[in-house]
């Protein structure tokens, strides 16, 4: 598993294309809620629960509250898997 | 403990919906249909067994929460359970790797404190202080 930035971004990718049935998705660093079509607070618990268990992490709620973007996810998940 | 109180289902009509269980069950069951100013929602209680509901949920409005999972085809979406003290039981439930989702009062139960929490597997719960 590459723990590079750009290679835990495309997984997210993944994730958030599955989780929200839609293949149109391209996240990168800036990408907030605001910017993806039915990305609501249920949604976002969603993709934090799928993103743990594919990384086999757990993020604190402080953690997934203070997330202020997607590219501040990628680097909390670099940190606690790299 | 947690002890079972309700499974939310959606609905896009909840009128039509409280007729389609009237006759079913003793003319009691069927609760008022209360709005949730917090969640955007209707919502109406149906008795269908001692203590068990099916709790009917429309939304109120474009921005409602629950509207991205009517658009999926979501009907049932969550479970209700009635805790004596909902900071200790989200604690228990977080070490458990639940995920807390919101905490608020709600009219449906005389405003009484509610916490909606998402399990492991992604089943969403509704916890329901009873003091």
């Amino acid at each position: 598993m590459s723990l590079e930035p750009n290679s835990i971004l495309e997984t997210l990718n993944k994730i958030w294309r599955e989780e929200l049935d839609n293949e149109s998705i391209v996240l990168n660093d800036s990408t907030t809620a605001s910017d993806i079509e039915d990305w609501d607070s249920i949604t976002n618990i969603q993709l934090v629960v799928a993103t743990e268990k594919f990384y086999k992490i757990r993020f604190t709620a402080a953690e997934i509250s203070g997330f202020k973007n997607v590219g501040e996810m990628v680097r909390c998940i670099k940190k606690k898997v790299g | 403990m947690l002890k079972f109180h309700h499974t939310g289902c959606l609905v896009k009509n909840i009128d039509e919906a409280i007729e389609s269980y009237r006759g079913l069950f003793q003319p009691e069951s069927i609760g008022e249909k209360i709005f949730i100013r917090s969640q955007e929602v209707y919502v109406c209680f149906i008795g269908i067994g001692a203590g068990i509901f099916i709790e009917l949920v429309q939304p109120a409005s474009e921005t409602s929460v629950v509207r991205n999972m009517m658009k999926k085809g979501i009907a049932y979406y969550h479970k209700g359970y009635l805790v004596a003290d909902i900071e200790a039981s989200i604690k228990m439930l977080e070490e458990k790797n639940y995920k807390w989702l919101q905490t608020f009062r709600s009219e449906a139960f005389n405003n009484k404190q509610c916490a909606f929490l998402m399990s492991p597997v992604m089943h969403l719960i509704e916890l329901i202080e009873m003091k």
